[in-house]
């Protein structure tokens, strides 16, 4: 029976086995509609990944554009610094005033607030000249534009805490109500700024008059209110300074800080001081995705899906220095280096006994005496390693053995070189940043335990092959930095990455990495 | 079918610029790889498959794949080997993918010795063999095909299918036995057929 098995083996062989013959015509027909599919199905592929690279650059551009906007607005209703000129445009004048504004101006309660405030001041400038002056001036000088926001603790407020008609320099009585909100218009600490407001304006006039020589000669002059004046003054002209030049240089910290020290009136317009280069230090967390890509097939285990099903990353590790160089307009450029490390865990699989063609079988390249281009190989997303068994076992292709579980660390140094477009806000300065980085391979190694058909358990620990020597990635990401003093500074810096190519390449699977990072670390400003 | 496929160029050159056409997605090469191949496969993706539709399916699927990844194909070995195993292993996936793997039968009874494998092929053509290979179930066949036409181990049949090596070579036994009591069968018929055109 045994013969007539074999027998039937041959026969099947024989009769069957070179037979020829021709699919209908209708399937290649079918085969070509499917081709057809599918490139359109491969061209929505490839463009897939750039259509997401797009659009999370349209959503970065366009949160930079806001922010942008909310930045210029802020600084409009803000009267920070630099600024000042704008609110002097913006606010309207008193002849612009509508007839019921005006009409308000002539409220008898709002003249009377007005001429206590002008005995207050012991000026002995006319009374209706002076509420003239005061109402139209409220609407030019810089300093009366920065007073209303300067509360009893000194502390800048915006304007829209403060009614528009005060704004528009009303004078108002001290304990009235917005007629449409029944709101007070001043708390207490309010009116002691109005009050202020009105002597630094006295004050200022008496300067200017004492310039053109037009003081009458019986002019009191409040000697606190006059050195006060003055010192607002000086700040306008320094504020005026700091417009002018930008806020582009090392003085402006300075000037900033003078600005602020001497009563304490302006706060939250310090400014992180420009600095050309920093140095820093940095970690980061990162989420890494590996897509797995159908690569060289050449026997039953080189399934790609499988080989990535079968393989999960455990952890990752990035830390490295960075360089930065800050233009004197808003961009910096960024470089470093970094040490990035991920390690992935290999489920246990059965391993083919397959020809190391590096080994020799090629030409020039004989084999070496025996079986020894036949070694049992290991397939992961990264790559692939040749594994040999302790023991002296004749090994035939196709043998198989079993591995338990495998584990492979694979480290890279990291150049990155990006750019980033920074916005100003105090001590907060934030803005998008793109760039590439170069991979350079520095460790792939595998460990695994060989279990050999004698039952015994070797480990084995080899080199991962197919991983190029180096990859180029892509990055787009946002950063924002903190300054907490003139020299030091933390920032974050939120990022994706993706490699431009596979991370490898004759292997089973390609693998293409894509990162989700959070990259946070100090830098100190030389 | 396009009409350059009635003539296709069989010489090595010209399969050599078919498969860089088909690496360059150019459609004359892979109508023509088509035209070179498909004789020749269309037979295994038969051996495989229950129906001639079911095999046409298998073909385009097989080539589908064979114009995906013929980039990989780094030009060592026979071309024709590589595509046949492509083709073999979509015929397996569609196996899987049908669970019909496991029902198998177990035959102890054993059949009767057959004639010469000469008188054999004088009466049974490779259709008729085929179609012997189609009527077998699916596991059966597809140990069958394996061991027989593509020269795997059993070891390797059962990492393939899923089964242990025992199984695969008792069903290997199995499809032997059914396949010699179909030839046996068919024998008698054959031999009245040609008495009664005599």
């Amino acid at each position: 029976m045994s013969e007539s098995l074999h027998h039937i083996d041959q026969l099947f062989k024989d009769g069957a086995g070179d037979y020829t013959e021709a699919p209908a015509p209708a399937n290649w027909d079918q085969l070509e509609q499917k081709l057809d599919k599918a490139a359109v199905a491969d061209l929505r592929n490839k463009y897939r990944y750039w259509k997401r690279i797009a659009a999370a650059a349209i959503l970065l551009l366009s949160l930079s554009a806001v922010a942008l906007l909310l930045r210029q607005n802020g600084s409009k209703t803000a009267p920070v610094v630099k600024d000042i000129p704008h609110q002097i445009q913006e606010q309207p004048a008193v002849k612009n005033l509508s007839p019921q504004e005006q009409q308000k101006n002539s409220d008898p309660s709002i003249a009377e607030n007005n001429r206590s405030v002008k005995e207050q001041t012991a000026t002995a400038v006319p009374e209706q000249q002076s509420t003239d002056k005061t109402t139209d001036k409220s609407s030019k000088d810089p300093i009366t534009n920065q007073l209303p926001l300067l509360q009893a603790d000194n502390k800048l407020v915006h304007d829209e805490t403060i009614p528009n008609k005060q704004q528009k320099g009303d004078a108002v009585a001290p304990g009235s109500t917005d007629k449409n909100s029944g709101a007070p218009f001043l708390t207490l600490s309010k009116k002691e700024n109005t009050n202020r407001k009105n002597k630094l304006l006295t004050a200022r006039k008496r300067e200017e008059a004492t310039e053109n020589k037009q003081i009458p000669a019986n002019t009191v002059i409040d000697e606190d209110v006059a050195l006060e004046a003055s010192a607002a003054v000086q700040k306008a002209d320094l504020l005026e300074q700091i417009r002018t030049t930008r806020l582009s240089d090392n003085t402006t910290s300075g000037a900033l800080a003078a600005l602020a020290s001497p009563a304490g009136t302006i706060r939250n317009v310090w400014k992180a001081p420009i600095h050309r280069f920093s140095v820093g230090a940095y970690y980061a967390p990162q989420k890494i995705h590996t897509e797995v890509a159908e690569g060289r097939m050449e026997h039953r285990e080189d399934d790609p899906r499988k080989i990535g099903e079968e393989e999960s990353l455990s952890k990752t590790f990035e830390a490295g220095v960075q360089v930065s160089y800050r233009l004197k307009s808003n961009w910096q450029f960024l470089t470093g280096i970094s040490h990035f490390t991920q390690q992935s865990t290999i489920q246990p699989k059965t391993v083919y006994a397959r020809h190391d063609e590096r080994r020799g079988g090629g030409p020039g390249n004989p084999p070496p005496p025996g079986n020894g281009d036949l070694r049992y190989k290991l397939n992961c997303a990264a790559g692939y390693v040749f594994l040999d068994p302790k023991s002296n076992t004749a090994i035939n292709f196709g043998d198989s053995l079993n591995t338990l579980r495998a584990e492979n660390t694979i480290s890279y140094i990291n150049i990155p070189l990006q750019a980033s477009y920074l916005f100003r806000k105090g001590r907060l300065e934030f803005g998008p940043v793109a760039g590439i980085t170069t991979h350079i391979l520095s460790k792939a190694k595998l460990n695994t335990t060989l279990q050999e058909s004698s039952g015994a358990k070797t480990p084995q620990t080899a080199t991962i092959n197919g991983l190029k020597k180096t990859y180029l990635s892509g990055m787009i990401g946002a950063q924002g930095i903190y300054s907490i003093t003139d020299r030091l500074s933390v920032y974050v810096l939120p990022s994706t990455s993706f490699s431009l190519s596979p991370v490898n390449q004759n292997t089973p699977a390609k693998m293409y990495l894509r990162q989700l990072g959070v990259q946070t670390g100090i830098r100190l400003n030389l | 079918m396009p009409s350059e496929m009635v003539n296709p160029d069989n010489s090595v050159d010209a399969l050599h610029e078919f498969i860089k056409g088909c690496a360059e997605n150019d459609r004359l090469s892979q109508s023509r790889l088509y035209a070179v191949l498909a004789p020749r496969l269309f037979p295994v993706c038969l051996r495989y498959s229950k129906s001639r539709e079911e095999a046409e399916e298998i073909l385009q699927e097989g080539f589908m794949q064979v114009f995906k990844m013929i980039h990989q194909f780094r030009g060592e070995g026979a071309f024709e080997a590589w595509v046949r195993r492509i083709m073999v292993n979509c015929a397996l996936q569609r196996l899987r993918a049908k669970s019909t793997l496991s029902a198998v039968l177990n035959l102890t009874e054993e059949a009767e010795a057959l004639p010469e494998k000469e008188y054999i092929l004088s009466q049974l053509d490779a259709k008729e063999l085929i179609g012997l290979i189609q009527q077998l179930s699916p596991m059966y066949r597809a140990v069958f095909n394996l061991y027989v036409f593509e020269g795997y181990k059993h070891r390797e049949i059962a990492e393939l299918l899923g089964i242990s090596e025992g199984t695969s070579k008792s069903n290997l036994s199995d499809a032997r036995t059914i396949l010699q009591k179909a030839v046996l069968r068919r024998m008698p018929a054959v031999q009245l057929k040609q008495l009664s055109h005599e």
